[in-house]
């Protein structure tokens, strides 16, 4: 597969964008084809639309027992998702995830973008080397380091901390591919002309190189992101105390003691616990579907 | 005699310098990590105190012990089941948005992903209520068409069934869009030349676009195999567990990551629980083996 020349001319702003082949022909498989896709819409959306729902529907369990399809109420929504920021143990889950977000995306851009800039654009003893060590991070299994990593983390007393939740993910090897297929489409006349300049090594990089690579920058940032606020394992086992839970830990406790408060708050809970991903899939898509694509024909 | 020259760093060493940050925290944080799993997997170790060695001892506890033919088993099972199903569904589902054209395809693309960007926890906990028995929504469904309810997270028979459908429901999106990407990679002429041929569409399918995206079904065949062997967060969530009691009922949901967890974590018995992560990491290196192995031979076609 040609990820190379795909990258460039999906992720470049100079690159046209892609020709969709169509097979089209009006018959009977295309009617079954549009069932399809129809039934699948359903699936797909139907669990979500149905939180919504519930959360937009007068309190009291009716909504789950008497079902309607569509929300009934505007003003008991806003309600219920009021009544779910007020528990203060959600509102400081949503602080740290935010926090532990911000902070892992911040360090993986910088570390890693470095690392690709040296990668991309100079020779140096050992560059195969170190480049399959860094690439071998892509098959790790993450389960798999799990408990070393606890022991690493819990002795530099980072339990129950922000850097505890980030720093591990940091040094990401997906962002290293991507951001380094990139910065191979960068023409290096442009790194020349900075260096006769005057550039120093760094600031060709600060300058330069980091500035046009802003679309695969953005690309890791996303997807790093929702890495972090979708992550259960790590803050599970790396936070004991409930001021350091997560948004993941302290949702699903929401859903695990089902008396503790009622469905329509849990489900304004969740609501807003898929806000950012969300909020990030609307805005930016394109970038979530390059970097997948990318990912997934990567080699 | 030579003059003595002042010292100078070697072009390189900023090179080295800007790479440093990166391979510190990997070293530290990842092969660091892989390298002493495998060796707390041969010691005694409760977290607190230093770690003993106790040779093979953790091995012939974790395969003698019979959650781990129960995580094992279910292991099995899931992945024979989950791997055909999701791929066959995402592949015809990227069949169909292919075939779609303008805005519209645009909307189902959009539409299918979404459940790839809702956080991995928040599915699990909401596919566990909708599998509820009574008011969830898919049993609501099934009272309508008159069927027989099944207690999908209470009865063992339909646990992995239940874990099936809300993985294929979160990673279908995900593996469309890789198909799509393939299918959009394949020249037009193949398909224009299969027409003067006679080709009909299904013709067009069996004999271009499945011979042309076979490097693309095995990426995407060992990245659903390799994912389903550390499958965590669904089963946990919508099995309610916490370190100590985990799997749910009969243990039909147990996984061997799970066991992990409760071994580490709730039994502080952290050289059983690397034994299990290093079976499981062997697991997943011969997965990763046999595919580079299968793509140095489709180089040779």
């Amino acid at each position: 597969m040609d990820t190379q020349s795909l990258t460039r001319s999906r992720l470049s702003p100079m690159g046209n964008p892609p020709k969709l082949i169509s097979v089209r022909q009006i018959s009977f498989t295309g009617l079954i084809a549009w069932g399809f896709a129809l039934v699948w819409l359903v699936v797909t959306t139907l669990p979500i639309w149905w939180i919504f729902n519930i959360v937009f529907s007068q309190g009291g369990s009716a909504a789950a027992l008497s079902p309607h399809l569509y929300p009934t109420s505007l003003s008991s929504g806003f309600l219920h998702l009021q009544q779910a920021l007020s528990q203060a143990s959600f509102l400081q889950a949503y602080l740290v995830s935010s926090g532990y977000a911000c902070l892992q995306v911040s360090g993986m851009l910088l570390i890693v973008s470095m690392a690709a800039y040296e990668f991309t654009f100079y020779e140096f003893p050992g560059k195969h080397t170190l480049f399959l060590i860094a690439l071998s991070g892509l098959m790790m299994p993450f389960a798999v380091t799990l408990i070393p990593l606890y022991r690493v983390v819990t002795a530099l007393g980072w339990t129950n901390s922000l850097q505890g939740l980030a720093v591990p993910g940091m040094a990401s090897a997906f962002a290293l591919f991507v951001l380094r297929q990139f910065m191979e489409g960068i023409p290096i006349e442009l790194l020349d002309a900075a260096r006769i300049d005057g550039a120093s090594h760094f600031a060709v990089y600060w300058r330069i190189v980091l500035p046009l690579s802003r679309n695969a920058l953005l690309t890791v940032s996303i997807l790093s992101f929702i890495a972090a606020w979708g992550n259960y394992i790590w803050p599970l086992v790396i936070t004991t105390k409930p001021e350091w839970y997560t948004i993941s830990v302290t949702t699903a406790q929401f859903f695990g003691f089902q008396s503790y408060t009622t469905i329509e708050i849990v489900m304004a809970s969740a609501l807003l616990a898929a806000l950012p991903p969300l909020i990030v899939y609307i805005f930016l898509q394109r970038y979530i579907i390059d970097g997948i694509t990318l990912a997934g024909l990567k080699g | 005699m030579t003059a003595k020259r002042p010292f100078r760093f070697p072009a390189y060493a900023k090179s080295y310098l800007m790479l440093a940050p990166f391979f510190i925290l990997f070293g530290v944080f990842s092969l660091g990590p892989l390298l002493s799993g495998i060796a707390i997997s041969f010691t005694k170790w409760n977290g607190i105190s230093q770690p003993t060695f106790v040779g093979l001892s953790n091995y012939m506890t974790v395969i003698n012990s019979p959650r781990f033919g129960k995580a094992f088993s279910n292991l099995l099972v899931y992945v024979a089941v989950t791997v055909p199903v999701g791929i066959a569904l995402a592949f015809c589902i990227a069949l169909v948005v292919n075939r779609l054209k303008g805005p519209v395809s645009h909307l189902f693309r959009s539409a299918y992903f979404l459940p790839t960007v809702i956080p991995l926890f928040l599915t699990a906990v909401i596919w566990r209520w909708l599998l509820t028995p009574d008011f969830g929504l898919i049993n609501m469904g099934i009272t309508f068409l008159r069927l027989p309810q099944p207690n999908w997270l209470g009865d063992p028979t339909f646990m992995i069934p239940a874990l099936v459908m809300a993985d294929a429901w979160r990673a279908t999106g995900f593996n469309m869009v890789i198909f799509l990407a393939g299918m959009k990679n394949i020249p037009n002429e193949y398909y224009e030349a299969a027409t003067i041929d006679g080709a009909n569409g299904l013709a067009k399918i069996r004999f271009i676009m499945v011979p042309a995206l076979g490097p693309v079904f095995l990426l995407v065949i060992v990245n659903a195999v390799i994912s389903a062997l550390q499958i965590f967060d669904l089963p946990w969530l919508m099995t309610n567990s916490s370190f100590s009691s985990y799997g749910g009922p009969l243990q039909g949901m147990l996984f061997p990551v799970m066991d992990v967890m409760g071994r580490g974590f709730g039994g502080r018995r952290f050289g059983e629980a690397a034994a299990i992560a290093t079976i499981l990491f062997v697991l997943i290196l011969s997965v990763t083996i046999a595919q580079l192995a299968l793509r140095r031979r489709w180089r040779v076609f």
